[in-house]
Formats: structure tokens, sequence, C-alpha cells
């Protein structure tokens, strides 16, 4: 289906360019600054192309490279079981709620409501991961703080309440059993938003350095991002502490900017990449409950 | 339509409950450290700890070396001890530093120690978690810049040792002067190890040995700020693209207080409140309100519109960028202390040699004491273990090595007699012997000299103490005095203290906003608690 560029839809696309270039070129600038040499990147500033080329930044990183492994394994790994479960979890609280013949669907959701308002914080938090659940340095302790979310459940419900009552009606009257519904019905039906709320979830996973900051010691299980995090915040940590000066730290041995640079390409390459295979379904399912209005 | 509508409003609810989330969490960051109460309030009872007594009596009675003689551990219950302490990233073989680290304890206090560091950037947050969730951890690392020692020592975090050190410490508490035990007074009472490292100070210029070859610069003339100035005059004179000095938005007001004859009390990033340090009755005032930070502020005016310093100053976060790529030679420091030369170089001028021009004598500030510690936990299990551990790290020169170099031929290599050199790919390259114990007790780094702790010894000993050596501020009563004065300072202070800006007509503004912050406020409070500090002297 083609479409003509008429004024509006030409005004339309030049500010979504200068969007989309407005959040690529610093990444550019990132790829340009991991590939430059490091004297150089001090004596004439960040350069689009590497004044003077070096891949000495990627050589620093990947010597400590069984870190780097240990970090993506971890991650990949949280990434998958923490998206599969969650969005399991959630599909599935989201459909209980969302049911109309369901009796205590209002105190349910007004429940789960009630998180996204109040929370415990992080020190109870801390208490019941470390002292009732034993999950410190456990990869767990990673996957189950954000295997629901309340929002996304809420996301779920909205969808899932759009489907008409009338097809699970006819269904058990064929005499299918709940989980029969709920698996071979339901889910089939909200594909668009299971992949919106997956894909939200494994960026969630994906990016989450925090709980591995609280709870992980371990430097086998330290996820990616909270590696990318110590890396940058490590050098930036001593020069805004003025006391470094008085303990004779040398700073001059702490990752160089190149090598910052690489970690961040390195950390941030797969979800790029995996981005755009799921962006058809994204879209679609941002955009299926517009269609139906 | 209406199923349409519900499911609008349900994505505007949600929207609103995903702003109120966020907020909500960051409310509960700001209230972590008052929660820390009840979490101690409910270790209280020491029940636990009384009956641990009972256990290691043995070690008590032996008294004055219960830790070193070996004879002692059979008769020790084995016990796990965790240490969290400060560390610089991750050092990918702790285990076998752990391993050794246990070797040595196992034999000597039938302990266990499980490494727990964590990096800086994290250490602030994870540590007031483990404070507040009431964690049972031993030790945990703690100083006035970062998880902050007096604070939580007053909100009752860490176990008061006075007793311990006299039972289980003895050799530890003999082998630091007594002014460190003084500086780690909090109530009276000492709730912490500080360890033991050059606490002085000394403030001045930071020149590269070349200029000072290739212009004939005297720098024994320089006395006071202003008498670098020739020099600078001279260098821009021959090479008019170069900053002769360079300086960071802080400026250099704050680092060379002192050669301007006022002591400061470190309250915000730059202190705004001190005393003259001649005058023995301690009057504290405004020091940006003083005739000293006016001429400050008139003489760097004067410098930067000469193009004595560099023109990115008021903001620039750091002189090292600078200096490093060759477009700056002087700078400054508070810091210039026997054996920084070659980390000063190293960090500044990419190894190049460096000179020291020194303005004052070496200087105690009030509390370099506590600007590293190890404290025991209030919930320790085993707070006597903790102690005899606390007591090896700092006595025992093989244990206290092991942690800060790790193990010989594999994370260093022996250079000198009592130096080494640290292999960067070892494993275990943390750069920081300071966490661990007694500095004085460890190996010397490649290129420093081998009288370095010496000398450090030395000025320690005959270094000029501030007035108010060992007075903590307690700023709890003035938070909001306190956050105002930090954002009218970061407003003004990267201008006048750099000279970028006019002092005619900035500086009655900046007092202006300073008063209005409630800097008067904060004088008057610090007064108050000085006097009863002086009082009960």
């Amino acid at each position: 289906m083609k479409q003509t560029l008429t004024g509006g839809r030409a005004v339309v696309n030049a500010i979504f360019c200068l969007i989309s270039i407005a959040m690529i070129i610093p990444f550019l600038l990132v790829i340009s600054i991991s590939l430059s040499d490091e004297q150089s990147l001090l004596e004439h500033g960040y350069k689009w192309f590497p004044e003077k080329f070096s891949t000495l930044g990627y050589q620093v990183m990947l010597r400590s490279s069984h870190a780097i492994v240990h970090a993506y394994g971890v991650t990949i790994l949280v990434t998958v079981i923490g998206s599969l479960a969650g969005l399991l979890l959630t599909a599935m609280t989201a459909y209980t709620i969302s049911r109309k013949d369901y009796r205590y669907r209002k105190p349910l959701t007004f429940y789960v409501f009630f998180t996204m308002l109040f929370q415990g914080g992080i020190v109870p938090l801390y208490i019941l991961m470390t002292r009732y659940l034993h999950l410190r340095n456990s990869v767990w302790a990673l996957v189950l703080p954000l295997l629901i979310s309340p929002f996304y459940v809420m996301i779920m419900k909205g969808f899932l309440g759009k489907i008409p009552g009338e097809i699970i009606e006819s269904v058990k009257v064929d005499g299918a059993s709940e989980w029969r519904i709920f698996f071979q019905i339901v889910l089939p039906l909200s594909k668009p938003a299971l992949v919106t709320v997956g894909l939200m979830l494994s960026f969630g996973y994906w990016n989450d350095w925090f709980n591995g900051l609280l709870f992980i010691d371990d430097p086998n299980k330290v996820p990616l991002q909270l590696l990318l995090y110590r890396n940058m915040n490590a050098i930036e940590f001593l020069k805004a502490t003025a006391i470094a000066q008085h303990f004779n730290i040398d700073v001059s041995k702490l990752p160089s900017l190149s090598a910052r640079m690489a970690m961040t390409i390195l950390a941030a390459g797969p979800m790029m990449i995996v981005f755009p295979f799921f962006q058809r379904y994204f879209v679609g399912g941002l955009t299926v409950g517009a269609i139906k209005e | 339509m209406v199923t349409s509508s519900m499911g609008k409003k349900m994505w505007g609810s949600a929207l609103v409950a995903c702003l109120m989330f966020g907020l909500a969490a960051c409310g509960n960051n700001g209230n972590n450290s008052n929660s820390g109460d009840a979490a101690n309030a409910a270790n209280a009872d020491t029940s636990g700890n009384a009956a641990a007594n009972g256990n290691t009596s043995a070690g008590a009675t032996n008294g004055t070396n219960a830790s070193g003689d070996a004879a002692d551990a059979s008769k020790l219950e084995p016990v796990d001890l965790t240490w969290y302490y400060l560390q610089p990233g991750a050092q990918s073989d702790l285990s076998s530093i752990e391993d050794a680290v246990n070797k040595i304890t196992q034999a000597k206090i039938n302990a266990t120690v499980k490494l727990k560091p964590i990096d800086g950037g994290e250490y602030n947050q994870r540590m007031n978690t483990v404070a507040a969730s009431g964690e049972a951890y031993d030790i945990g690392w703690t100083s006035n810049w970062l998880f902050d020692y007096v604070g939580n020592a007053n909100k009752g975090v860490f176990k008061p040792l006075d007793d311990l050190l006299d039972k289980y410490g003895v050799e530890l508490k003999a082998s630091l002067p007594d002014f460190m035990w003084e500086q780690v007074k909090v109530g009276g009472h000492i709730y912490g190890v500080p360890n033991y490292q050059s606490v002085t100070g000394r403030e001045g210029f930071v020149v590269p040995q070349d200029i000072i070859d290739k212009y004939k610069l005297d720098l024994s003339t320089v006395k006071k700020f202003e008498d670098i100035a020739p020099a600078l005059d001279a260098i821009k004179k021959a090479e008019p693209k170069m900053s002769p000095i360079v300086m960071d938005r802080n400026g250099m007001f704050g680092y060379l207080i002192n050669s301007q004859g006022i002591d400061s009390i470190p309250v915000t990033s730059q202190n705004p409140i001190g005393f003259y340090n001649t005058d023995d009755t301690v009057k504290l005032f405004n020091v940006y309100a003083s005739p000293e930070f006016k001429h400050y502020a008139e003489v760097v005016r004067d410098w930067y519109q000469k193009g004595y310093v560099n023109a990115d100053a008021p903001t620039n976060k750091s002189v090292d960028d600078v200096t490093k790529a060759g477009q700056g030679y002087i700078t400054y420091s508070n810091g210039l202390n026997p054996g920084s030369e070659v980390s000063m170089s190293n960090n500044r001028y990419n190894g190049k040699p460096v000179v020291f021009a020194p303005l004052t004598n070496f200087l105690i500030s009030s509390n370099p004491g506590i600007a590293t510690v190890n404290a025991i936990s209030a919930n320790s299990k085993n707070p006597e273990r903790a102690m005899m551990f606390l007591n090896l790290v700092n006595t025992d020169k093989e244990l206290y090595n092991l942690l800060s170099f790790g193990i010989e031929g594999k994370h260093y290599d022996k250079v000198g007699d009592n130096t080494v050199k640290v292999k960067e790919d070892g494993g275990y390259a943390n750069n920081y012997p300071w966490v661990y114990g007694d500095t004085f007790n460890g190996y010397l780094m490649d290129g420093q000299a081998a009288d370095t702790f010496e000398v450090q010894k030395k000025t320690n000993a005959e270094a000029t103490p501030t007035k108010i050596v060992g007075f903590k501020f307690d700023t709890s009563s003035l938070t909001a005095e306190i956050a105002n004065v930090q954002s009218v300072l970061d407003e003004y202070m990267p201008g006048l203290s750099t000279g970028a800006v006019d002092p005619a007509k900035k500086l009655p503004d900046f007092l202006d906003r300073l008063q209005k912050a409630g800097i008067d406020k904060i004088v008057a409070e610090a007064q108050k608690q000085v006097d009863a500090w002086k009082a009960s002297k």
C-alpha cells in the first residue's frame, strides 16, 4: 500500500527523521570514541571520525574477557527465564482479573493497582530477599524482583478485556476446561500484547543493574549492565572525590575513556540487533487497541 | 464506545500510577537513613553477645596476646566473619586472596573471613541498605566521605569498641598514636579502628620540572598564592597559547585556604565557614564574606583576564585532563605529602617529574583520622573475633600485604627490599591499601622512596594540627540550610573562584544569596557546637 507524500505527512516525516538523528548521532559518537586513540582524545576532544584509529579500548575490555563473557551469560539467562516466566505470570494474572464473571475481580484489580502507588521500598526488599528468601548471590535475586510489574498487568488486562466474553462462553459450552481456554484460545488471540509486554519485560531484565548492585557479590554472577555501570562510575567517583588526592590514588590506571565507550558498545550491541526482529509485533501490539475503536 | 473509553481511562490511570510509582521510590530512598534507627532499636538486645563472651573467655584471660598465640586458636570455636569494604572494580582473582587470608586467620584466630568488596560508586547505597536492614555482618569499612562514620556511629550502626579493644586488641591499641584514637571517638566512645596513614595535608603548587628548567623559575620566593604570578607571566609571554595555571570549576580558594590564614570546617563541597588559624577563641565566620576571599577573587580575576587561567575553568571538572593533554602547566593541591610526587605526576603529568612549591607547613585538619576506618557492626554475632581479626590485620604484615597487594609472583613482583610492582593483569590490582589497615605495615609502591613511611610518620608527628582537631560537626539539624548554601555555591563559585566573572559585580550578589540561604544559621550552630566541644576538653 503506497501512500502519497502530502505536505502534512512530509512535516511529520521530517520531525521523526530529526528525532531519529538525535538518537543515532550520540551513538555514532560513542562508536567513534571507542575506536580512538586515548591521547588524541585528550588533545583534540571527541571527533566524528577517530583522529587516530586504535582498538586498544576493545583490547583492554576483552583482556578481562571472562568477566564480560560471564556477565553476558548471566544477563542472557536472566532475561530469557525472567521474560518467559514473567510473561506467563503477567498474562495469567491479567486474564483472571479481566474475566467479567470473576467475583473478586474488583478487589483483586485494586490489589494489583495499589502496588503501583505504594511499595515497601528498598530496605524491606533487601530484608525480604536476604534474610527470609536467602537469595543473596543467587541468580533468582535478579529474576524475582522484576517478574511481575503491576503496570504490565494493567496493560495486559486492558487488552484481554477486549476479547469478547462470548467467545469464552461458547468454548465453555463446547466443554473446554479453564486451562484449555487460557492456553488455546486466549493466549493465541493476545499475541500482539504478549510480544509487547514480553519485549518490555526483556528490556527491563537486560537493562537492570540495581538488583545486581544490591544482591550480588560473586563476580561470576554480575549482570552485564552492572559491569558497565561500574566501569563508567569508577573514574567519576574518584575524580568527584577530592579526598582521592589525600590517598595518593593513581587515577591513571583506571579504564580509559575509549575503553569505557568500548564497554558501552559491547553492552548495548545485542539488544540493538534483537530489537528490529520484534519491532513488527511491537508496533502491531501498540496499535491493535486503536484499530478496534 | 463504552469499552474504548474504559480502555483510555485505564491507560490514563496507569500513566498516573507510573508517575506516582516513581515518586514513591524516591521518597523511600530519602528515608533510608531514618529506618536505620528502627533496625538498631531491635538490636539493642545484646544477650547474644553475652553468650558469645562466655565462649571466648579462654581468649580473654590470655589478655595481652590473645590473637598472636597460635595455641589459642584451638580453644576458640571456629567462626565465619564477613567484611564489607571498598574496592575499585571487580578483582577476578579475589577468591585466591580469600583462601590465603583464611589460611592465616584459621591458624591464628580460628576464623574464616568472607571478603565482600563493593565498588566506590555503589558503596553508600549498598551499605546504607545493609545497615538499615539490620543484616548480621561483622566488619564494615566507613569514613567521613563515604558511608558516613560519625552519623552512623550516632545512629548505633556500629558497636562501641572500647572494651573489645582493651581485651582483644591490645597490640593494635598500642600500635597507633593516641591522637588517632582521639580522632575516632564519637560521644566519648571509639566506634572504629582507624587505618593509620599519612594524615597530613599541605597546600601549594605542583610545577612540572621541565617548566622550572625552561624558565629558570625560583619557587623559593613563593610564599603566598599570588607570588606565583611572575612565573605565570613568564610562561604566558613565551607560550601565549598555553594556560600557565590550570584550574577546575572549584578554583583554588578552597584548596589553598589555610595559606590565606583561614581554617575551615567541612560542611559542603566548598567549605563555607571557618576561623582565622591564629585565633584561639575559634570565632567562626562566613569565609566568603572575609577580606581574604575578596582579595583572592580580585587576584584570580586579574589572572583570568590576562589569560593565565585556562578559559574553560568554570566548566572544567578535572585539572588532570588539561595537563595530561599538554595544554597547561602549573596546578595546585592541598595534599602535598611526602611520597605523593609519584602519584601526582602519574595522575596529572603523564609521569613527568614534578616539584612541589608548598605554601604552608604540614597541617592536620579536624578529622583526618576518620578518612578510612573499619568498624564492627552492632549486629555482629562475633564481635570478639572481629576485633581479633582487626587486631591481626593491623599488626600482621603478611596478612596486610596479602590483602593490599595479593600473592607474590602472581599479583606483584618484588623490585626492592620492601618495594613492589603490582601486575596490572594479575587479577588483583586494587590500589587501595588504605582500606585494610595500618598502611605503614605495607610494602612501598614502585617509585616511592625507601624512607617514605619514616618521613610520613615523622610529618604526622610534627605537623601543626588545627585548633579544632577532633571536633566533629553534627549537621543533622541543618540539612535544609546546607542544601541551600550548596546550591548557591554551585551557582557562583565556578565563576568567582576561577576569575571568570568580575567580583565587583557578582560578589555582593553572591553574599546576599548566601545570607538568604541561611549561612548565618550554619555559622551560629557550628559556633555553639565548637564552644560546647571546647568546654568539654
